[in-house]
């Protein structure tokens, strides 16, 4: 017979644990919740990684023609780029991680403050590269997506 | 003490096991040369071709991945990943390149999913870790 | 047994260093135009900033740093290919332009001490651009290191190269220390003080449960069966995290909960808790909890009839040492390179510890999982012997009197010792897992916590230990490996650290771990890097030890054998090696120190806010001051170590004059000893 103390710890181990241990299938919405970006409105959240580990997440950006829009790149593991040639857009360097807490990153000559986003409105519809403008290893070349804008013409 | 009890003697064993393995090994390294996929991968332009492209859910929808360049790449990674109408991943389903140079991957659309535009992405690469993406096909869903 | 180590050293090593130098590039000090070098290398670069500027041109790589040139005004020296081509000698007022070029991801370049941290500047170079950084005037003397601040993927936390102003004078100075110490600590033995230890006597203890008003709360605090639970639970989820982190987190180490708590937090701080705390980590550890729990059928209380969930067999003589703690703890530091940046990797150890930790209690429901095949157990054990903290009996002759027994066999209040000692005569720490289950089950409350000045038990422990060759080992393993870990990821050789990482780049967690599938080329190289840091761990150092433990045997003019001077001696290595890693412990805080509070932000890396607080851009602390902060425990460590091997001398010969000519000559081993780690700190 166990005693109420017992039983108590048991509990708090399994349900602790099964918790924890849930994390893989719970991720998703943790991730939705704790991610800032992902509650901002009219802001699609880009993760960048290099080809071995992905390359870009989503690889495929879904907008609406004339609506605009910040685009947000978090470079997840090394310096990234994000750049559609056909849309004028090139954000670089985007360093990663903590590194975008930093007061000025040096780039071309001029010290400016990190970036990681910028703001679009595109009045086209088509489908669109974008690419990794900042090279990040020999996959590179493989670091692509899709900004598809749809609408009437 | 004997020469067989100096090698029984843990350190000694584990150091002289360590020894003869990475002489072995890097013996045959310097007679293997080395590999590369990179050129290859250049060359794989990946390409989605759909079966149908206007389905009524659920439904299933297959869709043939195949490489544009010349060459044998029977047992290469395939993939696709499919995007809702929203741009949200929807799935992603592998396969194998066959002798025929292509891979029929499908994907199963539930009752549940959104109705609308739908996107795949092709990919195909040595191993899941280096790919090379192709244009994007699309096909749609109705009620 | 003596002969065939020493000629069976000789012979590996001569080996070894054919093999090394055949497997090294050497090229010899040239002097050509720049344009045979990289067309990158400006010729007429001096005559942009004057010709008392020196420009060095710097190649910066996954992962380390080459001076592919350095000119001043007209006249360019290209260094060679090899080791030496990431340490810059400057002299003091040189005015240095560094033009940095990167061909493969983009790096950073930051100075320690020179340039504006990372938290105010970023300098990002990347492939194709050529970014200038200066001009720097060196007018600080020291040994600088110059790190790639910027996330290059996996390695990128030991991505260094060393820059060296001349005279280097905090180097002098600390070398100046060494041999103050040296000779200070030598003529303080020199007058025969018995049973002391710097001047504090061994024999002055501390009863900390007995202290008013605190040792009675500590005791309620330790014979409470729930604190041990607590802390077994929290250390338990947070372990279980880290294994769910490490495997479907961010890839990349710097970024993932499971690497920068495990590899910068609990490694540094363990080497404290030993110091302060004995073995306290042991009776928090989560590997065995689960294994243990379920042998004991209880998680906290003791049943009153004991029915263990185990097949209760004996624990085979031949594995009750320390062996496979000790050498796997070796196996550990070969792959140490992957197991500190690849989140999955420390993933998939824990879960070996943990399964393993399972399975063998259902084999033996004590802890012999921890007493023989754990690694941390191992050194912690070993290195607790230099602790200031104890967990012994407060009168020996209460246990004596006392028939049943109840630490060893147990009763309705607790088990009995769990890790198989019997905890009324244990008088070292070396197997005492401070479970405090002794606590609980003494009837007669004859259990205390002992606060003691270091190394009071060597010397009787390094008297029985007559063929305790596993201990030894596990001194060598672990003093050699404290100087290998701070060279290598610290230094700024990356040839060594690309072979112990098989050449890989990338970081790693569950879906990504392909990346880390290497060729055979990989795995030879990798293989070299095993060679080298077993043959010095394992064969070399343990050589020398034994050669100077030979020469002090002569010199005292011994009866005893060798090998029995030599396996007492090691013990002295309790003290030193813990110091040595103490100081390394240091310098992977003082300079990481941001990464563990920003996996509390963000555990997984994915850009996740879970306080309320921005993440810190990396930035080391105290960045010039590292050496000055790290020396005084080599210092310290090194005056334990030659006190300690007089005490044990002492013990062993019986003797004051004996006991000083045996330590005059092992000192002299202590010293370069500390003479190579303060090169490798400073120099």
């Amino acid at each position: 017979m166990r005693s109420v103390w017992e039983i108590l710890a048991i509990i708090l181990t399994v349900t602790t644990l099964g918790a924890i241990l849930s994390l893989p299938v719970t991720l998703p919405l943790l991730d939705d919740y704790f991610t800032p970006e992902k509650h901002e409105p009219n802001t699609v959240l880009v993760r960048a990684y290099v080809g071995q580990h992905g390359g870009f997440e989503p690889k495929i950006i879904k907008l609406k023609k004339g609506e605009k829009v910040r685009i947000v790149v978090e470079a997840m593991d090394l310096t990234q780029g994000f750049a559609v040639d056909e849309l004028g857009i090139d954000i670089k360097p985007i360093v990663p991680g903590d590194l975008q807490e930093s007061k000025l990153v040096y780039y071309m000559g001029t010290l400016k403050p990190p970036v990681n986003s910028t703001e679009i409105v595109v009045n086209k519809t088509g489908v669109f590269k974008f690419i990794n403008s900042n090279p990040a290893g020999e996959m590179t070349p493989f670091q692509i997506g899709y900004i598809i804008v749809e609408g009437e013409e | 003490m004997r020469l067989r009890d100096a090698l029984k003697f843990p350190p000694i064993a584990m150091f002289l096991t360590i020894l003869i393995l990475g002489t072995a090994v890097n013996i045959y390294a310097s007679l293997t040369p080395p590999q590369s996929y990179q050129h290859e991968l250049f060359m794989l332009n990946p390409t989605a071709v759909l079966t149908e492209t206007n389905v009524t859910k659920p439904a299933k929808v297959s869709v043939m991945v195949m490489t544009g360049a010349q060459g044998d790449y029977a047992g290469w990674y395939a993939a696709i990943e499919v995007y809702d109408p929203s741009g949200n991943l929807y799935a992603v389903r592998e396969g194998r390149i066959d002798t025929t140079g292509s891979a029929t991957i499908d994907v199963w659309i539930s009752r549940f999913a959104p109705a609308g535009n739908y996107t795949i992405l092709p990919e195909i690469g040595p191993d899941p870790l280096h790919v090379s993406i192709g244009k994007p096909a699309f096909f749609n869903v109705g009620e | 047994m003596k002969k065939y180590m020493v000629f069976l050293a000789l012979i590996l090593s001569i080996l070894l260093s054919i093999y090394t130098a055949a497997s090294a590039e050497v090229y010899p000090w040239v002097y050509t135009p720049s344009v045979e070098v990289d067309p990158w290398v400006n010729p007429r670069a001096y005559e942009q900033y004057g010709s008392d500027v020196k420009v060095i041109y710097i190649n910066v790589f996954q992962f380390g740093f080459n001076v592919k040139a350095v000119q001043m005004g007209n006249v360019e020296i290209i260094y060679p290919t090899e080791l030496t081509s990431s340490i810059i000698k400057l002299k003091q007022g040189d005015k240095v332009v560094f033009r940095v070029k990167s061909y493969d991801v983009t790096h950073g370049i930051y100075i320690f001490g020179y340039m504006p941290p990372p938290s105010e500047v970023v300098y990002p170079v990347a492939p194709g651009d050529v970014v200038e950084v200066g001009p720097i005037t060196f007018d600080k003397p020291g040994k600088f290191k110059i790190k790639d601040p910027v996330p290059c993927d996996a390695l990128n936390p030991f991505d260094y190269a060393d820059l060296i102003v001349e005279p280097n004078k905090p180097y002098h100075m600390l070398l100046a220390a060494t041999f103050a110490v040296f000779v200070f600590t030598l003529a303080y033995v020199s007058i025969g003080f018995e049973n002391r230890m710097l001047g504090v006597p061994l024999n002055r203890e501390l009863d900390l449960l007995s202290l008013p008003l605190i040792g009675g709360i500590l005791r309620r605090i330790v014979r409470w069966r729930g604190t041990t639970f607590l802390l077994q639970f929290v250390n338990l989820a947070v372990f279980i995290f880290i294994i769910v982190v490490g495997l479907i987190g961010n890839p990349t180490g710097g970024e993932n909960f499971s690497i920068t708590v495990v590899w910068i937090l609990w490694f540094a701080m363990v080497e404290f808790m030993i110091f302060f705390a004995g073995r306290l980590w042991c009776t928090m550890c989560p590997m065995p909890v689960l294994g243990e729990w379920l042998a004991r059928r209880r998680i906290v209380e003791v049943p009153k009839v004991r029915k263990w969930f185990s097949l209760n067999k004996e624990w085979p003589k031949s594995l009750d040492n320390m062996w496979i703690s000790a050498l796997s703890f070796l196996g550990i530091s070969l792959i140490i390179v992957w197991l500190t940046t690849r989140p999955v990797i420390t993933s998939l150890l824990f879960i070996l510890l943990i399964m393993l930790g399972l399975i063998l209690h259902l084999y033996n429901p004590r802890r012999y999982f921890c007493r023989s095949i754990c690694p941390a157990n191992g050194y912690i054990g070993y290195h607790a012997n230099a602790s200031i903290f104890s967990v012994r009996a407060k009168d020996r002759a209460v246990c004596l009197r006392h028939r049943y027994k109840d630490c060893v066999n147990g009763n309705p209040t607790g088990y009995g010792c769990p890790w198989g000692l019997y905890p009324g005569g244990n008088d070292e720490n070396t197997y005492c897992g401070q479970c405090f289950e002794c606590f609980r089950s003494c009837p007669l409350n004859n259990m205390t916590i002992k606060l003691r000045m270091v190394g009071k038990d060597l010397a009787n422990i390094a008297r029985r230990a007559k063929d305790r060759y596993d201990e030894a080992w596990m001194g060598f393993i672990r003093f050699t490996t404290a100087i290998f870990y701070e060279l290598v990821f610290f230094g700024p050789y990356f040839v060594l650290k690309d072979w112990g990482d098989m050449h890989r780049a990338w970081g790693a967690n569950l879906k990504s771990a392909g990346v880390l599938i290497p060729t055979i080329h990989d795995l030879a190289d990798w293989f070299k890097w095993a060679i080298i840091v077993s043959g010095i761990a394992l064969i070399l150092f343990p050589a020398i030890f034994y050669a100077f433990s030979w020469c002090a045997n002569r010199f005292a003019k011994s009866d005893l054998p060798t090998k029995r001077v030599f396996l007492a001696f090691s013990y002295s290595l309790a003290p030193y090696g813990l110091l040595i890693w103490m100081s390394f412990a240091i310098s992977l805080l003082l300079i990481n120190w941001v990464r563990p509070i920003n996996s509390f932000i963000d555990p997984f890396g994915l850009g996740w806010n879970l306080l309320p607080m921005k993440k810190i851009p990396w930035h080391p602390l105290m960045p010039d001051k590292l050496v000055f902060i790290q020396a005084p425990f080599v210092l310290f460590g090194l005056a334990l170590a030659i006190n300690s091997t007089y005490n044990i001398a002492r013990e062993l010969f019986k003797d004051h004059r004996k006991a000083l000519k045996a330590t005059t000559v092992m000192s002299i081993l202590h010293w370069i000893a500390a003479i190579v780690v303060v090169w490798v700190m400073a120099g």
